[in-house]
This record gives C-alpha cells, structure tokens and sequence, in this order.
C-alpha cells in the first residue's frame, strides 16, 4: 500500500519540505510521518496533511500540491514519490536515488546539482532545469530528468553527467558550460551550448539534413561550432538506445493518464536508424570537445 | 569402457585454478569482427609462453551485441588477474583498436575488473570522449574511420584451464578426424575455448626438463617414436596421439565439453583407425579439478 499525504486546508503562500527526506518516510508509520517537522514557522505535516496508507510498495504520494511547494524530494535516495499537481522550485535537489513523478509543471532548478535517480515530469519545466544552485560549480552530475512539455532557459547549465530529455522546446541558453552529460531537445531552442566543453546535445527534430543551413536560429554563435558533418555512427546505437530507456520509463510513468504527454521522443529508440544524423562540435571558443547530432 | 570399438582409459584429467575473461568485439560487418578477433587471439595458445590462453568462444548475432552489429565473443584465461591486467590492454591496443570499424565490449560482469578503454584512452591524445550510459562507461577515441568505442573495463572471474583428453589412434588420417569432429563439438558448447591451432596439440608437455630452465617439455611417454626405448605409454599399433585441450569459465561447462568432444570423437570410431581415449594428468597433486573419463561420459 502506498503512503498518501493530501492537503488538509488552503495551502500557505509557501513550503519547503527541504527539510523531509522522504526516503525516510519509508521506514516511518502514519504517526511518525505527522510528527515531522516542516519548519519552525508551518509546524508538522500532521498540521497541514492527512496522512494515510502504509509504505510497504516504498512509495508516497503527495495530493493537492501546488507551485507554492518548494524543496519537495531534497536529497531522497530511493523509494518513488509520485505528486498529483504543481510543484515549486528546487524540486529533487541534490537527489541521490529513487524516482520522482510529477502529473504536473514545476517551476524553476528542478533536479540542481542532482547526483543519481530519475525525475520524470509529465507537464513543462521552468528556468535552470539540471542546472547548479546559485555559487556551485557544477549543475545536475548524475540520473535522468524528462519533461513531457517544454522547459525554460539556463536547461543543463554546467551540466556535467547524466541525462536530460524534453519533448517540447526549449528557451534559450540551453547548456551553457556543460561539462559532460546528454541533453536530447524534442522540440526548438536557440542560443545554446555557449562554453560547452564536453557533453552530447542531441536535436531530434532540428530539420537541419537536407537544408543549406539549420532550420533553428543560428545555434551557435558563428564560428564557435564546426559546421554540420556526417556523425560518425559508432556510439549512436548505444547511446539511442539509453534515449529509448530513459522515455520508456517516462512513458510508463505517464502513459494511462496522460499519454499526450508521452511526446516526440517516443520512436527515437528506434527510429534513430531511418534518418540521417549530422554532427557539430564545439564550443571552439573554449576549446570544447562537446557534440550537437542534428537530423 | 568402450564406445564405438574406442576404449575409454579409466583415467582423469587434471585441471588448474586460472583467471579469465570475457570481451565482445563488434564490427561493421563479420569479417572485420572476425579479422580482429583472429588478430587478437592470435600467439594465445598456452600460458606457457602466450601469457594467456585466448581465443573465440563464438560468434554473435547483431541482436546480441551492445551497439547491434555483428560480433564475436573471445574469453581469455592466464594464471593471475595480473597477467590478464598484462595481456588484454596490450592485445586490445594493438589487434582491436587498430582493426577499421571495431569496438569493444565488456563481456562478463564481475566485482574485479581488467581495463581496456581506461588504458587504451590515452591513444586520443586528448581528444577522447568519454560516455557514462545505463551505469557503464565508455570511451570514444578519435581514428582515421570514425571512432574506437570501447568500454571502460571488462570483468574478471574465477576459471579453470587444462581439461584434456588425447586421442590415440592407428591412423594420422583417423585421428585428425576425430580431432576435428570433437572441437567442432566442443565449440558448440557455451563457456569454454580450445585455444590451440584448430582446437588441437601434438606437444603434450609433461612438467619440467631435463634442462633446468625449461618448466614444461616433451611428453615422451606418448610420443610414438620414443617406443622401445622410454617408458611408453603407447602399445605397437597406437602410432599417433593429438590432444585437445579446453579451458572454461565452469567445471560443468569443461566436463560437457569433454563429453560432447570424447562422443563426437568416438563416432568416427575403430575403424577409421582411432583406439583409444585417454587424459593427460599430474597424479592429482597439481591441480584441483579432476573430470574422471567415466563420470564425464556418464
């Protein structure tokens, strides 16, 4: 059985439930669970939540939550947490293990400077997706975030592993500073990969074979990137393949509610093979080693 | 016992506790994944001198390979983690990574590991990639045909080399025969190798030498020519012996190897001129594993 916690009242104008690891909800009962302690100023759980269910499947849901909802899955290590709404900021921050289910948006630095563990969002993402906490050198460095819809600016800044993958668009300034990693774009961006290092950027659907120039705005400030060559096919299949895990399981997450939101990637799995994959590689500017595919 | 007209000597033979591993290598297409294979199992016949003992366990479909190409699969035994810590990177450098279009794959999974792209990266010179998928890491090195993908490191296990027997015959014809009969038999058979030149020996080494800095040499007491003035082991009709041998991640896999090897062997039969089926051993002192003929036939 499942542990819920479903919002008693009108919410508060903000909570961070930073301070809940809910990996360790797993081992409590429904009166330890009440007894813990949001912050000085909101009190407990017990005060703002129902609290049913048991923990035995090692999962808890959230219901009735909203964008003033910050923090929520900070540092979690195993377990599933699946949240029925919106959430704010910082969702999944510096999340170790387990998976995370979101049947809504979140607002911005969702899964900052994570390390290992899957965030699945069936709606869109705001600014600094994967991206690191304001003075941390590095962003997201490890696990797989998805996003059924588009995503915000700053995506994958300083990036340095792991795996992002957005069905929708993107806004601007997408990798800026990567350092490693894989980032796959269902839809538009512009401005990206500015001092990327390293790190794969994969465009699904950039429409760039077959025209005299990409069909995006110009990527890449001109000159800091190498021009569109044939890819080398020696590591696609391996990394196509991760791409058709990582949607699967976002698939799966999402796929009897809300199957809309299972998106562009879905055939990439496979489909990869029936088109014709270019390569970029920069930033020069920075002496960066890091790829664009574009089909 | 006797299968077929062939006696089946009441004997075992006596195998050793060996390191090994297991490597994936893919190519384009199948003659470059078997050019490289061949090139990297190539002088991998007996510790002796080799360093190890290689050679391809079989080939794969593309549905069975990590990246989807056609490949092979080639274990590899030595002595000590060590000397395969030795022998792999240095195999994997010069026959594989050189080979247009290859890649290479770790092929077993195990807690201690031998490198092969943690080593082989620096050939990049720089310009290496590296790739962290599905938790594995692998490299990227820029070459004149694209990119050598190879992956971090493969693992290492406990194994067993030295199962045998001999086969003992009236005729070269005959024996050759059943030779070839039973390691096209022992191929079939999942987890083992037969790593000498077409899965067969005529040097049967006995330990040690006359010559103080020889650790293996003739085994006179079946070599045909040494009758009547050795103690041989041979009678007067039994004029040519050859002997298989088989390495294996498993006892279980060396005696069903042993086993499909001896029948296929035996159904060529006395009358193409093989006599006889024997093993080679130490007197049990040396190594652990024993597969007694009887029981593995049974």
């Amino acid at each position: 059985m499942t542990l819920r916690l479903q919002l008693r009242s009108a919410p508060p104008p903000m909570m961070d439930l930073s301070a809940i690891s809910f990996h360790s909800l797993m081992s409590m009962n429904v009166a330890g669970v009440c007894q813990l302690e949001i912050c000085p100023q909101l009190g407990l759980i017990g005060d703002w939540f129902n609290v049913e269910g048991t923990t035995e499947d090692q999962r808890s849901v959230i219901e009735g939550s909203g964008d003033w909802l910050h923090g929520v899955g900070t540092g979690m290590h195993g377990g599933t947490l699946i949240v029925e709404g919106d959430v704010g900021d910082n969702l999944g921050r510096r999340m170790l293990g387990g998976t995370i289910v979101i049947h809504g948006n979140v607002a911005s630095s969702a899964g900052s400077g994570m390390r290992n563990g899957s965030i699945h969002i069936c709606g869109n993402a705001g600014d600094n997706l994967g991206g690191p906490w304001r003075g941390e050198r590095t962003g997201m460095r490890g696990g797989m975030i998805t996003v059924g819809g588009e995503c915000g600016q700053r995506m994958g800044h300083r990036m340095r592993r792991g795996m992002i993958m957005v069905s929708g668009h993107v806004a601007s300034q997408m990798a800026w500073d990567m350092i490693a990693g894989t980032i796959v774009v269902g839809g538009a961006t512009e401005e990206f990969g500015f001092g990327m290092r390293r790190g794969t950027i994969v465009l699904a659907e950039s429409g760039i074979v077959g025209k005299a120039s990409c069909s995006l705005r110009e990527p890449m400030a001109v000159g800091r990137f190498s021009g569109w060559l044939p890819a080398g096919g020696e590591i696609l299949p391996l990394l196509f393949a991760e791409i058709g895990r990582g949607w699967g399981a976002h698939s799966n997450a999402f796929s009897e509610r809300e199957p809309q939101n299972c998106g562009s990637l879905r055939d990439l799995g496979e489909g990869w093979r029936e088109r014709q994959w270019l390569r970029s590689r920069g930033d020069r500017a920075v002496g960066g080693q890091g790829e664009v595919f574009g089909s | 016992m006797e299968i077929n007209g062939v006696v089946i000597d009441e004997t075992f033979a006596e195998a050793f506790d060996m390191q090994a591993t297991r490597l994936v290598l893919t190519a384009a297409d199948q003659q470059w994944a078997r050019e490289a294979a061949a090139a990297m199992t190539g002088f991998g016949t007996s510790v002796i001198a080799c360093g190890l003992e290689i050679a391809v366990e079989r080939e794969l479909a593309c549905e069975e390979t990590p990246d989807g190409r056609p490949g092979v699969a080639i274990l590899a035994f030595a002595v000590s983690g060590k000397e395969l810590e030795k022998q792999i990177p240095r195999r994997a450098g010069q026959c594989v990574l050189t080979c247009p279009t290859t890649s290479l794959f770790a092929g077993i999974d195990a807690e201690k590991r031998i490198p092969l792209g943690k080593t082989l990266r620096y050939f990049g010179d720089g310009y290496q990639l590296s790739k962290r998928i599905n938790g594995r890491r692998y490299w990227r090195i820029p070459v004149m045909d694209g990119e050598f993908v190879c992956e971090e490191d493969t693992g290492r296990v406990a194994a067993i080399g030295g199962g045998n027997f001999l086969m003992i015959g009236q005729t070269l014809a005959g024996v050759s025969q059943a030779c070839r009969a039973a390691v096209q038999a022992i191929a079939e058979v999942a987890g083992v190798i037969t790593p000498f030149a077409g899965g067969a020996t005529r040097s049967g080494s006995k330990v040690g030498s006359k010559y103080k800095t020889l650790v293996a040499s003739t085994n006179e007491a079946y070599c045909p020519s040494l009758r009547g003035i050795v103690h041989s082991a041979l009678d007067e009709e039994e004029h040519y012996v050859l002997e298989v041998v088989i390495d294996g991640l498993q006892p279980a896999a060396i005696a069903q190897a042993m086993r499909d090897g001896i029948l296929a062997a035996c159904r060529v039969g006395r009358e193409q001129g093989l006599r006889r089926i024997t093993a080679g051993n130490y007197g049990g002192k040396l190594g652990r594993h024993h597969f007694h003929l009887a029981e593995v036939l049974r």
